[in-house]
């Protein structure tokens, strides 16, 4: 420890001439002050802005010189003869040279930074979201990365070896495993794996450029190519270590399953229930299929039809993942369109390329066709071929549309129109390229609330719900509606009004006529009616607010009959369909219960009302 | 363990294709003065490096002071005295920096020896080492050398680029000390002169390979210059010789092997120094390649 510190305080002595820079250089930004233009506080600002500029400027300058003459100089210069031939071990001498130079950069960052950092706090605060502390760590940090950059470099370039063209290679080879590790991570939308990697390469490289040093002068000594050799094998070893831990930590991370989830929530239409929450240190979507427990990454967008799911994700290209990383995923230049059966064990029926903005798109309940709206235009593909059927332009449609298959050559379109607030359904012939009015244009409330059951159209307006049978379009039912009450439509006839506010209760009528109110504490801030078991039990579902985690969910079942209220299951969410505000029963079999705290997944058979696991 | 202060065997250093030592062994007795010659590329400095734990051979071993110096090289340095070939003190230090920094990583260190020797050599305390001359770069480097007191002090062609004085001052430093303490010392170097005064034994080195390693006073003996009056003479018996001269009607041998004992008639016979005798050995090397 003498020893090293000898060195350091040597080391520094020598150098010290760069605190002399670094007072000039703080000095400089003052020259602002006297500029004649604007008032006071304008050129103290300008004193900030011109300090921070130099002093950030000259601490990276500073460590890059640093880093290239920490050995690589003496080496070069055959003057390390100077501490071999004394009583002082390698690393030591690394030790000690290293300390010089980071308490230089230290106090030369402190220096240059004085004024600016000290001149005004108003000023820093104005021109950066950043805090101070996180700033002084960031671009020290930076430095430092810098300075050991730039030492690696100066000895691997000054020692003229051929093992230059070696280093150039393993460069290479560690940037290409960095891409295809975080790529799939990007595409993922694994941003925090995605961190740790870059994170873990970071500090593999600092680890190694600091250790390395120590092992370099341990092994190579004073001979300059020796230094290089055992250098480079130092640091490639260690960032190979750390490029194979990160490429099979992503692959664990992407390996995520529904049972990996440590959080849930979700939503579920049919017997696809989508599923979102924590795993494995990231937030992966699935779709699983409650009747088989059969899943598949949810990507993008997906629509279902029975037991057939489409998925639209990003294709797995360089730019996509770029796009990613910047959270600027709205126009990715390609898009993969996968069609999968969730059987028992998930069955792909097709996968193949599309480009453009994608607005809606639907599959047939076979898998043999898939309509997509891109850039306004509707085209129907075969997906065994990937070859468009047919396409028509049906102008700017808003997300909330739909498409559904009515039979596998005739496609329906549900265009929500954002502007007018009103649905329109036609169908579009596969074969004749027509286009045949089904209903509307139907007035809503926005253009979200509307449900498709089958042949059945559950619409919601300003001030009723009406419900119509797609074969014959008018109106079957209108069911006046609250503004604060949602509704679902029973198996017999009966309505459930569900009211969202407190005191939240929900409400039996049948044609319009109250049979029973079944209430709920204050503590409950709204009430859900998710689906209906058998013919006279309600799957609902209360939301709390909750200390940790901003709402809690307790799901009970309510039988319409007695209004009794049993099976209260806390923290449990039965997935949903949406939009929330108007229900009625689809072609579901089971429900899914999320355990939202646990991750754990539940279903529950839409006939008994038996619990069991999705796949059982 | 052997006794000697340094032994070296089988020593091999290679710089891709080529060798600069090649299988080289030898061994240095305590107290003994060992002079290494050898021309310029002939493999010194490699092997003072190896020697001081500087550099890994490519085979073989060299101890010091009966420890092997690349692994123990950190503890060996506290044992000895360096004076390396090129002066690598920082240039902007100042020389009583040096002494200081130097004192801190010795377990002991005679500041009044050092001190007592920059006064010789009449060296400012306050004089940035890059600013002193060649010569008392060198001076400062043996006070450094010696100012921890070493069992074992190694030059490296520690009077390259230096004038007459300064050489005669240096060997004088050298000699001095050595009478005082009875320090081992391996130096190499081309001033055959000064090692003359002061070796106990030589070895010369050519191509990498110790051609030659023996007590001074023994290879001084054996070396005479012969000169025989006629052009072919009988008498020369079971004389050896590495080179023979004509000229009119006489001849002048290099006798590699005379014996007192034996003397060579109707000849003028006369010693050899130093540099003739290296000179001689290094022609015939050459020769014979």
């Amino acid at each position: 420890m003498t020893h090293l510190l000898a060195i350091a305080c040597r080391e520094i002595e020598e150098r010290a001439f760069v605190l002399v820079a670094a007072i000039a250089i703080a000095l400089v930004s003052l020259v602002v002050l006297v500029i004649p233009h604007g008032t006071f506080a304008e050129r103290r600002g300008g004193v900030v802005i011109l300090g921070t500029f130099l002093g950030v400027s000259f601490t990276w300058a500073l460590a890059v010189i640093l880093g290239a003459t920490l050995v690589g100089r003496e080496l070069s210069d055959k003057r390390l003869s100077f501490y071999f031939t004394r009583p002082v071990s390698a690393s030591a001498i690394w030790f000690g040279k290293l300390i010089a130079a980071v308490v230089l950069l230290a106090v030369s960052f402190a220096i240059v930074h004085a004024i600016p950092l000290g001149f005004e706090v108003h000023e820093w605060r104005t021109m950066s979201t950043m805090t101070r502390p996180f700033a002084v760590a960031a671009i020290l940090t930076i430095a430092i990365v810098l300075m050991l950059g730039s030492h690696v470099v100066s000895t691997c370039v000054r020692s003229r070896s051929p093992i230059l063209a070696l280093d150039f290679a393993a460069l290479l080879l560690a940037v290409g495993f960095f891409i295809a590790t975080t790529e799939p991570l990007a595409l993922a939308f694994a941003v925090p794996p995605a961190s740790n990697v870059a994170g873990s390469y970071i500090a593999a490289f600092l680890i190694a450029s600091i250790v390395g040093g120590a092992w370099q002068l341990s092994r190579g000594r004073i001979d300059a190519r020796r230094n290089h050799r055992e250098l480079s094998k130092f640091v490639w070893s260690m960032v190979a270590v750390a490029a194979l831990t990160m490429f099979a930590y992503s692959r664990w991370v992407l390996a995520a399953k529904p049972a990996d989830y440590t959080t849930v929530a979700g939503a579920q239409r049919g017997n696809i229930v989508w599923l979102h929450g924590t795993a494995r240190g990231f937030y992966p979507e699935f779709l699983m299929n409650t009747a088989t427990g059969a899943f598949v990454p949810a990507g993008r967008s997906h629509f279902e039809s029975g037991d057939v799911v489409a998925v639209v994700a990003p294709s797995e290209t360089l730019q996509n993942a770029k796009l990613a990383f910047e959270g600027g995923f709205q126009r990715p230049s390609d898009w993969t369109l996968t069609i999968t059966r969730l059987a028992r064990t998930p069955e792909r029926i097709a996968a193949f390329p599309l480009s453009g903005r994608i607005e809606t798109a639907g599959v047939s309940s076979d898998g043999s066709r898939a309509a997509v709206v891109a850039d306004q235009i509707l085209t129907v593909y075969d997906t065994r071929s990937g070859h468009a059927l047919a396409s028509s332009r049906v102008g700017w449609v808003s997300s909330a549309s739909q498409i559904e298959f009515v039979t596998p050559d005739v496609a329906r379109t549900f265009i929500a129109d954002e502007p007018t607030h009103t649905l329109t359904v036609r169908d579009f012939d596969v074969r004749t390229h027509q286009w045949t009015a089904v209903a509307g244009p139907i007035r809503l409330m926005n253009p979200f609330l509307y449900r498709v059951a089958g042949n059945r159209l559950l619409t919601r307006g300003s001030g009723e719900v009406e419900l119509r049978d797609l074969r014959d379009p008018k109106v079957l039912q209108t069911f006046p509606v609250g503004r604060d009450d949602g509704i679902w439509i029973m198996r017999d006839g009966r309505q459930a009004i569900y009211h969202y506010g407190r005191p939240s209760s929900v409400e039996i009528r049948r044609d319009g006529v109250r049979q029973r109110v079944v209430g709920f504490g204050p503590e409950v801030e709204s009430v859900r009616v998710v689906d209906e078991i058998g013919d006279h039990r309600l799957l609902i579902v209360t939301h709390s607010p909750s200390r940790n985690e901003g709402y809690d969910t307790t799901t009970y079942i309510l039988d319409a009959n007695t209004g009794v209220l049993s099976n209260a299951m806390p923290h449990v969410l039965a997935a949903a369909a949406w939009p929330g505000s108007i229900g009625i029963a689809d072609d579901a079999a089971d429900r899914a219960l999320l355990h939202r705290e646990t991750g754990k997944i539940d279903v529950i058979d839409l006939r008994t009302g038996a619990i069991g696991h999705p796949s059982s | 363990m052997s006794g000697d202060a340094i032994r070296i065997d089988d020593l091999t250093v290679r710089y891709g294709k080529r060798t600069a030592v090649d299988g080289v062994s030898l061994s240095v007795a305590p107290g003994a003065v060992y002079a290494l010659l050898g021309r310029n590329g002939a493999g010194k400095s490699s092997l003072v490096r190896c020697m001081l734990g500087e550099q890994k051979p490519e085979r073989g071993t060299a101890s010091l002071l009966g420890q092997e110096a690349w692994t123990h090289r950190t503890s060996l340095m506290a044992r000895v005295g360096v004076v390396s070939e090129e002066a690598d003190a920082p240039p902007s230090m100042r020389v009583d920096a040096l002494a200081r920094f130097s004192a801190s990583l010795y377990p002991r260190w005679n500041r009044a020896a050092f001190d007592e020797r920059l006064a010789r050599f009449s060296v400012a305390e306050r004089a940035r080492f890059g600013d002193l001359s060649k010569g008392q770069k060198k001076q400062v480097s043996v006070a450094l050398a010696l100012a921890h007191e070493p069992e074992l002090l190694v030059l490296d062609d520690p009077t390259l680029g230096l004038d007459v004085v300064a050489r005669k001052s240096l060997f004088e430093e050298v000699i001095a000390d050595l009478a005082d303490r009875g320090t081992t010392v391996f130096l190499t170097t081309h001033d055959l002169a000064g090692v003359e005064t002061i070796a106990d034994r030589v070895a010369m080195m050519a191509d990498g390979r110790i051609v030659l390693d023996e007590e001074l006073e023994s290879l001084k003996a054996r070396f005479r210059r012969v000169r025989f009056a006629a052009a072919r003479p009988a008498a020369v018996g079971n004389l050896a010789t590495t080179a023979v001269r004509s000229w009119g009607t006489g001849t002048e041998m290099i006798v590699t092997n005379y014996d007192p004992a034996s003397p060579v008639d109707a000849a003028e016979v006369a010693p050899m120094s130093l540099e003739e005798i290296f000179i001689a050995v290094t022609d015939e090397e050459e020769g014979a390649r």
